[in-house]
């Protein structure tokens, strides 16, 4: 793949100018080609450039991974990956590191030591491929033998392209409704928040390269956001890659990177983000600012949104929107810059200020992360930040925000109903009737649509509810560090058979049965569709770079082989499908039909470049009328059609209305078809669940409408005084990167800290506190205690407990073992009401001299 | 004559250190262990310093990506006994490895800390780029401006510096394109066109090094 040079000894002096080196003045005897020579080491290399795609973080980033004598020793970004744009973060470019890193997990490992815990040798002993996957298969037939096949969960994270088909497909054919994502962690709340309000359930996708003015809540755009690759370079661009310099507003409870860096930083009291936004939304309404022709407008002219006052229904004509004058008499008229004032701790002339400079610097956008929504609040947050795009009108416009596209793949021509037996049959029917409930209650009426509540897994199998798991698969996950209060998952999952692909040893590894190790990325195959950001579809082509270096292999192709020993139906399933590589070329050939930008149209073509895709974004609001792309220009008008079409039905000619609306199918996906300030997706739970929703609430009246819902604490009531965040830093491959040097040694660089972490304490705070610079401190929580470094960050508000998550592993290799201390030790578990984000900046703690 | 010079714009850096760990991996300077982090031997010939202003709320911060300036009148240089440093005609100032004595003079006459002392004989690694020379224990080290790509791409006619000619790892790996390479003695070199900006600054000029990498505030 990709450029190949080969070169002898001969082209090689010759295209390093060194066969020539008497006449090139400038070259020193410490030229290492020259030094080569004189050391009568062979100069003859074979040198090539491969395509790939990063997996530091989900964004999906394509590399070029430079191959000298069969060694991968430089990644760089792909030019040709609209993601990369030949760039990557420093995560990117520290790949190497885990590649070569030598404790890593070199072949298949079986425990000998039945007992497990934190001080557990787990005497692995190596063992074949075949040997494990052949005792693994047993054990999962016998389980399904017992009619337990539901106990078996599979945890996951990022299983990305076809990882997340044939994971699914196992757990479908095998029978168990436990295939648990880790997405509960990472950040659900927005999502949610888009699904509740406009229908889409996903992150957004961000037209950066148009946009003038940007109001983010808690989104760590030059730490941790994703894509971050992307996000970096957007910003650079919005500031001096054009004539309009763009306006950055930090919101955000801490003094980061992106604090530091933004034109203005508004540091926000936690949990009060969505109180923010509706005192904008507040200015934005009574100032007469909102988009007229997305929003609508009153129907007698010059009528006024005046603070405290009741509008009545039938003034208002609404065009793309749904409930705005519910949603302004319940909840906004009263709210007013004061009052977001008193609550966020920003004065209301700053707030009204920048809610101006938002309505009127157009295009703006309104976004937001976990910052924002991981607290109990946090769902309704994000649908308080997310109204403000509907109300400035840049849902799908020019500068402002989208959703990504898919990639049109050729689908798996294997399907899996043909392929579930009546095991596999019955699980799927009891749990859509709900007589079957998953291990972590996803779907149930408590959570009906959170997609995970993975944090919750080890209390419900320690309770034995809704059941006990007997087995547990884990792919890029490890729940016995990466959860608050993994405590938790240590102590009751050491009863559980655990199978883990990590080729690190990671806590989940160390109580894990068998570990059966993943090649590392630059050693395999994969799809990589990328998150979102751009609109329009990116897929990555992630290729194997070099052989694997040890006797790991490609966990896809490992659940394969072990779908084909499990026999029956779904061994007749894994064998048709053949392996990874097999599923990749069958779904390229969607790209015959759709050929990429760069030429891209199959498998060969895409795995040469590294990359599929296809601009432009297809759809477009101006001027309040949907168009989609015709392939000239936006000029077909999505407009609502009723068609009466005529059809002959045993024989009989009949009549049908077709509705068709391109808008509600295609953008806007709700009840209403519109952008929806009164949701009919939580207005339409059950009464039960709508009980138990309103039963979390401190506000049940406003369950339905983007609304401030007073926060909750743990360590409130007891009085902790401080609050704990624990942020990504940019240097964090997302919990996976403390055994990295390159990363290590740069960790902290805002507090010039490496190879630890810390918790950062303003300096009034921690002069109060009797605390110095590098003193070791205790922070206390209602979960427990831990000690770590203290360190002084100037810029942090007082009530701020700043404490990065990255270390405190007991193993992972011997750079990251015993370094620093893991916060989600002291963190309570607590979950956001509706998309059960967990609630990572809940916390509150007290610190003092260890 | 050409004289390589560089501007790093820091209203278009982001802080990410992407400069750092691609220096690390193009130029196989060193990594370090928490031991050695502690005893201060970190290697870093791209480093992040990160400056506060006032405390909270009324509070800014400055972070800077810090290299060797490949000063005009480097005093690195002039206190070497043995030759091992030296400016080169086109404006790097480099070092020969194999006359170092590790007298560690230089670090001490740098005003910007730029200079680097190998404490232990370089391990082996699988990653590490052949087109760089293993160090030995007892040597200082610095930024090259990555010389090895240069140097090849003078041998082979390539066009050197930015935007589209070759570039020092660091500059190439930017992801918000903070830095500029390229020749200062050419008018039309991206570094000049941007040097017209009244934005730029030299790192201590009164220190009469003139540095050849100059900041756009």
């Amino acid at each position: 793949m990709a450029l190949e040079l080969k070169m002898n000894r001969r082209t090689f002096l010759k295209a390093t100018g060194v066969a020539g080196a008497a006449t090139v003045g400038v070259i020193s005897f410490d030229q290492p080609v020259i030094k080569a020579l004189a050391q009568g080491m062979e100069a003859v290399r074979e040198e090539k450039w491969v395509s790939s795609v990063c997996i530091q973080c989900p964004a999906g980033c394509g590399t070029k991974v430079r191959v000298v004598n069969g060694k991968a020793v430089k990644i760089e970004g792909n030019p040709d990956h609209p993601y990369s744009n030949g760039k990557l973060c420093p995560k990117g470019y520290a790949g190497l590191q885990l590649l070569y890193d030598v404790d890593r997990v070199k072949s298949p490992l079986k425990r000998t030591n039945p007992n497990k815990g934190q001080n557990e040798d787990p005497k692995f002993m190596e063992v074949s491929w075949d040997e494990a996957l052949n005792d693994i298969a047993a054990r999962l037939n016998k389980i399904r033998n017992e009619g337990k096949s539901h106990t078996v969960a599979f945890l996951s994270g990022r299983n990305q392209g076809r990882a997340g088909s044939v994971w699914g497909t196992f757990t479908t054919l095998y029978g168990t409704p436990n295939n648990i994502g880790h997405s509960s962690i990472c950040a659900d709340a927005s999502k949610k928040a888009r699904l509740c309000i406009d229908g889409t359930d996903d992150y957004c996708a961000y037209d950066w390269e148009n946009c003038n003015y940007v109001l983010n809540f808690g989104g760590a755009t030059l730490e941790a956001w994703r894509p971050t690759n992307l996000m970096l370079q957007k910003w650079a661009h919005m500031r001096r890659g054009r004539p309009v310099r763009a306006k950055q507003v930090m919101i955000d409870t801490r003094f980061s990177t992106t604090a530091i860096k933004a034109d203005e930083w508004l540091p926000v009291k936690p949990g009060t983000d969505g109180a923010l936004a509706l005192g904008i939304a507040h200015v934005i309404l009574t100032e007469g600012l909102w988009d007229r022709s997305f929003v609508g407008d009153f129907k007698v002219k010059g009528k006024k949104f005046n603070h405290g006052e009741t509008v009545a229904k039938e003034d208002f004509e609404e065009t793309w929107t749904y409930g705005l004058i519910d949603w302004w008499n319940n909840v906004l008229k009263d709210f007013g810059a004061n009052k977001a004032s008193d609550i966020t701790g920003i004065p209301g002339e700053r707030i009204t200020r920048i809610a101006k400079e938002f309505a009127t610097t157009k295009p703006a956008i309104a976004a937001g992360e976990r910052g924002a929504g991981a607290h109990t609040n946090g769902t309704y947050n994000h649908m308080a930040i997310h109204a403000l795009n509907a109300l400035v009108g840049n849902m799908f416009a020019v500068g402002g925000v989208m959703y990504q596209m898919g990639v049109p793949y050729a689908s798996i021509s294997l399907k899996d109903a043909d392929y579930m037996d009546d095991v596999a049959k019955k699980v799927d029917k009891d749990f859509k009737a709900h007589t079957l409930a998953r291990i972590d209650e996803a779907k149930s009426d408590e959570w009906p649509i959170a997609s995970n509540v993975y944090q919750n897994v080890p209390d419900h199998h320690a309770k034995g509810d809704p059941y006990k798991l007997g087995m547990m698969f884990t792919y890029y996950t490890n729940p016995l560090f990466s959860m608050p209060n993994p405590q938790r998952a240590r102590e009751a999952f050491k009863d559980v058979f655990i199978v883990e692909t990590s080729s690190y040893l990671s806590e989940t590894a160390l109580y894990a049965d068998y570990i059966l190790p993943d090649a590392y990325y630059l050693e395999r195959r994969q799809d990589m569709a990328v998150y979102a950001s751009t609109g329009y579809p990116v897929t990555g082509f992630r290729a194997q770079v070099i052989q694997p270096i040890y006797n790991n292999r490609d966990s896809v192709d490992v659940i394969i082989d072990l779908g084909k020993r499990m026999g029956g139906k779904m061994g007749e399933y894994f064998t048709k499908l053949g392996n990874h590589e097999n599923m990749l070329r069958e779904i390229s050939k969607g790209f015959e039909k759709t050929p990429g930008d760069n030429g891209v149209n199959g498998f060969d073509s895409w795995a040469e470049k590294g990359a599929w895709y296809k601009k432009p974004y297809l759809y477009r609001l101006s001027n309040g009328k949907f168009y989609e792309w015709d392939g000239t220009g936006y000029n077909k008008e999505m407009k609502k059609k009723e068609e009466v079409k005529k059809e002959v039905k045993d024989g009989k000619e009949v009549e049908t209305k077709v509705i068709t609306d391109p808008v509600k199918d295609k953008l806007l996906k709700t009840k209403s078809g519109k952008f929806e300030f009164r949701s009919s997706k939580l207005e339409g739970f059950t009464d039960k669940q709508k009980e138990i929703l309103k039963s979390e609430l401190k506000s049940p009246e406003l369950f339905a409408y983007p609304h401030y819902e007073e926060p909750q604490f743990a360590g409130k009531d007891e009085g902790f005084p401080l609050h704990m965040s624990s942020p990504k830093m940019i240097t964090h491959a997302e919990g996976r990167g403390a055994n990295v040097q390159w990363l290590q040694e740069r960790f902290g660089i805002v507090v010039g800290r490496g190879w630890n972490n810390w918790v950062e304490l303003n300096p009034d705070t921690a002069e109060e506190l009797g605390i110095k610079n590098g003193d070791e401190v205790w922070v206390e929580s209602p979960i427990g205690k831990i000690k770590v470094m203290a360190v002084i960050n100037p810029g942090n508000p007082p009530w701020m407990v700043v404490f990065p998550f990255e270390h405190g592993h007991w193993n992972y290799g011997r750079y990251a073992k015993g370094l620093g201390a893991n916060p989600n030790e002291i963190m309570a578990n607590l979950s956001a009401v509706i998309s059960a984000q967990s609630c990572t900046n809940a916390t509150m703690v007290k610190v003092y001299p260890a | 004559m050409v004289r390589y010079g560089m501007v790093i714009d820091l209203d278009r850096c982001v802080g990410c250190a992407a400069c750092a760990v691609a220096c690390k991996a193009e130029n196989s300077v060193t990594s370090s262990t928490p031991e050695d982090y502690k005893k201060r031997r970190l290697m870093e010939w791209n480093r992040m310093v990160t400056v506060f202003k006032g405390k909270y709320p009324n509070v800014s911060a400055s972070i800077m990506p810090l290299i060797c300036n490949h000063c005009e009148h480097p005093p690195c240089v002039k206190v070497c006994p043995v030759d091992a440093t030296y400016k080169r005609e086109d404006g790097l100032v480099l070092q020969r490895y194999e006359r170092c004595i590790g007298c560690k003079y230089c670090m001490v006459a740098c005003p910007y800390q730029q200079r680097f002392f190998n404490f232990y004989e370089q391990e082996e690694k699988d990653y590490h780029n052949p087109d760089v020379p293993k160090r030995i224990s007892g040597i200082v080290e610095k930024c090259t401006f990555c010389r090895h790509r240069i140097d090849k791409a003078v041998a082979e006619g390539k066009k050197i510096g930015s935007p589209d000619g070759v570039e020092p790892a660091c500059t190439q790996a930017c992801p918000a394109r903070t830095r500029t390479f390229g020749d200062l003695d050419d008018p039309d070199s991206e570094v000049s066109k941007l040097l017209r900006s009244r934005r730029n600054y030299q790192l201590r000029p009164d220190l009469g090094t003139e540095p050849q990498v100059y900041y756009l505030d």
